[in-house]
């Protein structure tokens, strides 16, 4: 043992080779583990980041603007009714639902249009030329309440004001018919106005909407509706609970039978999301399929090293067991020398990361000579005579 | 101390071929003489020296070591304890110091440090060789001089058996009158048994005995 410190002192160089080589391979190990442990960090992330949106279908997974969406479906979501209980509402936000009823006015028919929140309606953003008069534009607020309030479009406003009636009220008759039982009259204070062009809707809050048809002893059949995730680690609770209301799109082409029990599909749009964890997912693969690879070449190197080692030491190694060193002392020393130098190195690679993950650091060392010890104790076990002889 | 060789053979295999070395070889090597090994390359004269120095076992006969054969011994033990070699190139630990290299075998016998230098000491101030050597590393050092540091290792070893394979082969006269000289002085001073494997004739004719092998067997 003092013959090989004494050597590592005056011949220093494999043992540094081995100190930088097993430095590197810590340095690796240890960040391969620190990208898998960021790569499993992004998923509260793309969790947080990416939006889950689904939306009410037809069962082949159309989404028409008339889908006579049914009461006991929209509650599921909003729950202000008294229809069922909201088993979807706490999995949700953002919903969105939308529907429209025809009126005349003036000999012109226009639509009154009830819908959750302005974002429901492409028109009704700022960007799209949507102003608010009320509050100074207090935006979704205006829309919150049950207040008989509306937006209609600025040529209707323009037509009322021509009329000189009051600039910031719209008197709305709708008469009874397939939809309504009785008449309804109602008078909407003006909000907003949009850019409507050829459009004529009036869009007042969904809740107003709903107390209209209340008012006539009428259900509100939903257009549309759509929603966000609120939580997109419960996807799969989700799409469970969903399963008892809806369809999957175009279910017959899952082999389930038409209809099934169901009159409307819910489309989960999970695509983004789905890439986003398969890109992690494969991020996470490569390392850990890196991590094994540098273990397997490790052993490798480890008896690459044990080879050179026999190759530049082999005169000393059999002078040694001629003055009647063990086979087992030599063995013992060798190793030990390696040792030192792989723990050296493996330690101060993997102090850049606090020696984290320390099991995977002791693994490679572990490996590592196991390797050299192999090809070494095969060495050792040759005859002593054969090997000089060779020498010679 | 005296090394008995009883009808030893000994065969290398080779990948094509199996080679006889050594040929029933029976022969008694007493303490107090030097022996000179002589004959022709590949008579068979190293493989014999090899055997008695327990680097391998005889495929057939036996070799016996202070009484006991080579099979019975703790080979590592014996050549630690009993059987020194000394070789033609010097085979010295080409990273030690002269003072290292002597005490290499003491330090496998695990003798106290300062016992261990006065050994060394001892051993190097018998083959003459300066006290500043003790810090030079073999490669400074002349041929005879590296062959001193090795007589003085097996010195310091306390070994009762020489062996010594071509000791000379790589030396000057001078240097190898003095070599045999040191050898000749451990058989008849220290009482060892000394066998030289030489082609050297000048060497031959110091020794006690000459052996003349042919053929892996002994001429007498």
């Amino acid at each position: 043992m003092r013959y090989l410190w004494i050597r590592l002192r005056r011949k220093p160089f494999a043992a540094v080779a081995v100190v930088l080589f097993s430095g590197l391979i810590g340095l690796a190990l240890c960040s391969l583990h620190r990208g898998i442990l960021s790569a499993q960090g992004h998923y509260d992330e793309i969790y947080r980041q990416i939006k889950v949106n689904c939306t009410v279908t037809n069962l082949t997974g159309d989404q028409s603007d008339q889908l006579n969406i049914s009461p006991d479906i929209h509650v599921l979501f909003t729950g202000n009714s008294g229809y069922g209980s909201p088993e979807l509402m706490e999995w949700v936000e953002d919903v969105q639902i939308k529907s429209s009823i025809k009126f005349v006015w003036e000999g012109e028919e226009y639509t009154l249009t009830g819908i959750t929140s302005l974002q429901a309606e492409p028109r009704l953003r700022p960007e799209n030329g949507c102003t608010i008069f009320w509050n100074e534009g207090a935006g979704e607020a205006v829309f919150a309440g049950r207040d008989l309030q509306c937006i209609l479009p600025w040529e209707l406003m323009k037509k009322l004001q021509e009329q000189e009636t009051p600039e910031d009220c719209f008197a709305v008759h709708l008469a009874a018919d397939f939809y309504l039982e009785t008449d309804y009259d109602g008078v909407f204070e003006i909000v907003g106005t949009y850019e409507g062009k050829e459009d004529k809707a009036i869009y007042c809050p969904w809740e107003t909407y709903l107390e209209i048809f209340r008012s006539t002893g009428r259900t509100v059949m939903a257009d549309s509706l759509s929603a966000t995730l609120r939580n997109n680690e419960d996807l799969e609770l989700f799409r469970e609970e969903a399963a008892k209301w809806f369809a999957e799109p175009d279910a017959r082409a899952a082999g389930m039978i038409e209809n099934d029990g169901f009159f409307l599909a819910l489309d989960i749009n999970d695509s983004q999301l789905k890439q986003a964890k398969q890109n992690l997912e494969n991020s996470i693969a490569v390392n850990r399929i890196a991590a094994a690879a540098i273990f397997v070449l490790s052993a490798g190197a480890g008896a690459l090293v044990g080879v050179l080692m026999i190759r530049s030491r082999k005169h000393e190694i059999a002078l040694m067991r001629t003055l009647g060193t063990s086979n087992m002392g030599i063995y013992i020393s060798c190793v030990t020398e390696q040792a030192v130098c792989v723990i050296l190195g493996t330690a101060s690679g993997g102090a850049c990361f606090m020696w984290q993950p320390l099991y995977q650091l002791c693994l490679f060392a572990g490996v590592y000579l196991v390797g050299l010890s192999v090809t070494l104790w095969v060495f050792l076990r040759k005859n002593l005579l054969t090997v000089i002889k060779e020498e010679e | 101390m005296g090394i008995t060789l009883k009808s030893v053979s000994y065969s290398y295999q080779g990948k094509y071929q199996t080679v006889r070395a050594v040929d029933d070889v029976s022969y008694d090597f007493e303490p107090g003489k030097v022996y000179a090994i002589v004959g022709k390359s590949g008579s068979g004269k190293t493989t014999l020296l090899s055997l008695m120095a327990g680097l391998d076992l005889p495929v057939e006969g036996e070799i016996l070591v202070d009484g006991r054969s080579t099979r019975e011994w703790d080979r590592n033990l014996m050549r630690r304890d009993a059987v020194s070699v000394i070789y033609q190139n010097y085979n010295l630990f080409p990273l030690l110091t002269v003072q290292e290299n002597i005490q290499y075998p003491l330090s496998l016998k695990k003798l106290p440090k300062g016992e261990a230098l006065t050994l060394t000491k001892e051993a190097r101030a018998r083959v003459e060789l300066p006290e500043h050597y003790d810090r030079r590393l073999p490669k400074h050092l002349s041929g005879g001089e590296q062959q001193r540091v090795a007589i003085a290792r097996t010195l310091a070893q306390g070994c009762k058996i020489i062996l010594a394979d071509e000791p000379t082969g790589n030396l000057d006269s001078a240097n190898t009158r003095n070599i045999v000289e040191i050898l000749c002085s451990l058989a008849h001073d220290d009482g060892c048994t000394v066998i030289i494997v030489t082609h050297d004739t000048a060497v031959a004719e110091q020794s006690d005995v000459v052996i003349q092998m042919k053929d892996g067997s002994i001429c007498l």
